[in-house]
């Protein structure tokens, strides 16, 4: 969502507040809303097809205004076939249950930001998930691999890509 | 802490004047909004040895945003574990605390000879807006009174891993 500009002039000296600008006002709280966070994902292992323990877990802290997680990573396999990451959120303390978004690849290598390895999750409903609102509480953030033939070498690595965020979509 | 507000059109009836309601939702949207993830490195663990007086473990310098709302705590996740001297036969147990400026956050306890991952907190005073300040990580050691070699106890504290880095935040205290 675009910022929008609310200048002086839209508040006319000893008149009402109008539709119109509370309207922007919460605009620009939304796009205002957009917080970066450093997940350290850096996981790699040889996959089997199918998904087993977590192979990486990251805490952090969701803000009380966010409604969705974006978060951007390289994943490659080091042989033909496809990678499949996981990117699951639960709450920490207590959790109803869980929410996860999957990224695939067919890339051999990490290669550059922007190539073939570069993939964005965005997992949204942030603020119910199995009846839990993670908004205002710490998370655990789970990332899971596996490959399309199996034996496989998977990787995904987030150490050199721009931070993920936190937004209010 | 409140929950967030969603701020919808329909409270805002068309060409009607905004209630004091949509004022309130969106003074709490704007506090929830001023929430700051702070990623903070972690650092080697730092070991001292200690008594049963606070002393620092290690400092670091950090900048306060300026739109900081009142009430406002800094968050940060540290490791701690405790060791005694080789001559003692009782488990000591520590306890750390973080200092922002000359103010104090609540002390944790911490246990001996165990890897503890503890969020610390400190209140923001709204006096240190805008302004670079120390961030102490302190400890002590209240039941270690024997002061001879011996009966020395350390304490190690330092940021966990990266896996906790996203914990360290400026936000609303719970």
């Amino acid at each position: 969502m675009a910022w929008t500009d609310v200048p002086d002039t839209d508040i006319d000296s000893g008149s009402p507040l109008k539709t119109g600008l509370m309207t922007d006002l919460r605009d620009n709280d939304i796009a205002n809303a957009s917080k970066p966070v450093y997940l350290a994902i850096d996981t790699n292992k040889t996959a089997t097809t199918s998904y087993g323990a977590a192979d990486q877990t990251i805490y952090a802290y969701c803000p009380e205004d966010a409604s969705q997680l974006v978060c951007r990573f390289a994943l490659w396999t080091a042989s033909s076939g496809t990678a499949t990451a996981k990117v699951l959120i639960k709450k920490t303390t207590g959790p109803a249950g869980s929410t996860y978004q999957e990224a695939t690849s067919t890339a051999t290598a990490k290669g550059a930001v922007g190539g073939s390895a570069d993939k964005t999750v965005t997992i949204t409903g942030l603020d119910n998930v199995s009846g839990d609102d993670l908004r205002g509480q710490a998370v655990t953030i789970e990332i899971y691999l596996k490959h399309s033939a199996g034996g496989q070498r998977v990787d995904a690595e987030a150490t050199s890509w721009e931070p993920a965020r936190w937004e209010n979509a | 802490m409140s929950a967030w507000t969603d701020l919808g059109d329909a409270l805002i009836a068309e060409d009607a004047l905004p209630t004091a309601g949509v004022f309130f939702a969106l003074r709490d949207r704007d506090k929830a909004n001023a929430t700051k993830p702070l990623p903070w490195p972690h650092g080697t663990a730092q070991g001292n040895t200690l008594q049963a007086t606070w002393a620092s473990l290690a400092t670091s310098k950090i900048f306060i945003p300026a739109d900081v709302p009142g009430g406002y705590h800094l968050f940060l996740p540290v490791l701690c574990n405790v060791q005694m001297g080789a001559s003692q036969t009782e488990a000591n147990y520590g306890e750390v605390r973080l200092e922002l400026g000359a103010t104090e956050g609540e002390a944790q306890y911490c246990d001996w000879d165990v890897d503890d991952v503890l969020v610390l907190s400190v209140e923001v005073e709204t006096s240190l807006r805008g302004t670079a300040q120390t961030l102490t990580l302190a400890g002590q050691v209240p039941d270690n009174l024997g002061a001879g070699v011996g009966y020395k106890t350390t304490l190690y504290a330092g940021g966990p891993s990266d896996a906790y880095s996203a914990l360290h935040s400026i936000r609303r205290a719970p």
